[in-house]
C-alpha cells in the first residue's frame, strides 16, 4: 500500500486496503487476501497462498506492505510439499476428453447470476473455513521439516 | 498438421470473443488485448502443445499493443493469428489504428485524418524484432489468397512446433457490415484499397519451414 490516490508515493501507508480485498475490475468477485504480519509469515503466507489458491481456483493475495519490505528477521524456511494439483478444468490439450474452457464471459443474464451465485457459495466456504487472524495462532497446514 | 488433441487456442474480445465456441479444442478467454500474456503462460508450462491466440485489429494493434511487442521481443514460442479488418467490429465501426487515411467509420465520420494519426503496420514493425521467427501477411479476397493464408498459417504453426520462436500470421479481412458495402464489394475493398497500404508477403520465414 503507497499513500496517496492516483499514483500514489513511496511513503509506507495503511489507510485502506480495498485495493485488494474488494477486488477490482467489474466487482463480483472476492479475493483471498493474506497479510503477512512477520518476516517468517511472508514466507508461509506465500506457500499458503499457492495451496489456497488450488483448493479453491482462486487468485490470492499476499498482501506485504512496505514496512514488511523494510524489516529483516531471522527465519526459517519452510521445505513445502504441496500435493500434485489437480486441474480437471485446465486447458492443457483434449487428448481422451471433450474441450476445456476457461473464460467469465455470460451473455444471458441467468448464466451470469448462476455463475456469480456460484461463486458466492465459494466465498462463504472460503469465509467459513478459511479466516485466520494474529489473535488465533496461526495453523499452517502445510508440513514442514523441523 | 494432427495437433488438434494438443492444440489451446486463447481469444480476444471483440468479434472473436467467442473463438472458444466455433474451435473442437482446448481454449481460454482472457481480457481485452492480454492473450499473447496468457499465451506465453500456457506455452511455457506446456512446451510441446500447440498455443495460439485469434486476436482482431482493435485488441492486437491497439488495447494489446504492448502484449504483442514484448511477445514477440521475447521470442515467445507462439503464434498470432491476427485479424485486421481495419476497425472496432464488434463495437460498430470505430476507429482503429489500422483504419486507413480518409477511410470513414463512426468515430472518424469525414475520414481518418492527420490528426487521428496513421495506419499501424504490425509485421514491418514485428519483422525487426529478433525473437519473431515467422512473420507474414495474407488476405482473404479470392481463392488463390486464401490458399496462400492457409500456407501462411501452417508455416507459423511448423515454426512454433519446431520451436523457433514467435510467429504472426496477419490476414486482411472484409467487414462487409460495418464498411457497409456488400460482400462483393467488401473483398474488392480489401484488394485494391487495404492491400496497397499493408503489402502482402512473407517478411520473415526460418530456414527450416521454407521448402
Amino acid at each position: 500500500m503507497r499513500g496517496a490516490p492516483g499514483l500514489g508515493g513511496i511513503h509506507p501507508s495503511q489507510a485502506d486496503y480495498f485495493q485488494s480485498v474488494k477486488g477490482g475490475g467489474h466487482g463480483d468477485y472476492r479475493l483471498i487476501v493474506l497479510a503477512p504480519s512477520s518476516v517468517q509469515e511472508l514466507i508461509d503466507h506465500t506457500i499458503l497462498a499457492f495451496e489456497l489458491a488450488e483448493t479453491y481456483r482462486t487468485p490470492v493475495v499476499v498482501f506485504g506492505d512496505a514496512m514488511m519490505g523494510q524489516m529483516m528477521e531471522p527465519v526459517l524456511m519452510p521445505e513445502a510439499e504441496l500435493p500434485p494439483p489437480n486441474r480437471p478444468w485446465a486447458t492443457t490439450g483434449m487428448e481422451g476428453r471433450e474441450p476445456n474452457i476457461v473464460h467469465t464471459l455470460y451473455l444471458p443474464a441467468d448464466k451470469l447470476e448462476a455463475h456469480c451465485n456460484r461463486l458466492f457459495a465459494k466465498y462463504r466456504e472460503i469465509e467459513q473455513k478459511e479466516k485466520r487472524s494474529i489473535k488465533k495462532k496461526w495453523d499452517c497446514r502445510i508440513k514442514r521439516s523441523a | 498438421m494432427g495437433l488438434q488433441n494438443k492444440t489451446v487456442g486463447v481469444g480476444s474480445v471483440g468479434c472473436g470473443v467467442f473463438s472458444y465456441e466455433y474451435f473442437n479444442f482446448d481454449g481460454v478467454g482472457p481480457s481485452h488485448g492480454r492473450a499473447p500474456a496468457v499465451a506465453t503462460g500456457v506455452k511455457r508450462v506446456l512446451p510441446d502443445r500447440l498455443v495460439f491466440t485469434y486476436q482482431g485489429d482493435g485488441d492486437l494493434a491497439a488495447i494489446g499493443t504492448t502484449e504483442m511487442v514484448h511477445s514477440a521481443v521475447r521470442g515467445e514460442n507462439i503464434t498470432i493469428i491476427f485479424i485486421n479488418n481495419t476497425l472496432y467490429g464488434m463495437t460498430g465501426g470505430q476507429m482503429a489504428p489500422t483504419t486507413l487515411m480518409g477511410q470513414v467509420t463512426t468515430t472518424t465520420p469525414t475520414g481518418r485524418g492527420r490528426q487521428q494519426g496513421f495506419p499501424f503496420r504490425v509485421c514491418e514493425m514485428l519483422a525487426t524484432a529478433e525473437g519473431a521467427a515467422y512473420i507474414a501477411r495474407v488476405a482473404l479476397y479470392n481463392p488463390v489468397q486464401v490458399n496462400r493464408a492457409k500456407k501462411a498459417i501452417r508455416r507459423a504453426f511448423e515454426t512454433q512446433m519446431a520451436g523457433l520462436g514467435f510467429s504472426l500470421v496477419e490476414v486482411l479481412s472484409a467487414c462487409p457490415t460495418n464498411w457497409g458495402l456488400t460482400p462483393l464489394e467488401a473483398l474488392k475493398f480489401v484488394e485494391e484499397k487495404m492491400v496497397p497500404v499493408y503489402p502482402l508477403g512473407e517478411f520473415k520465414v526460418p530456414e527450416e519451414v521454407k521448402s
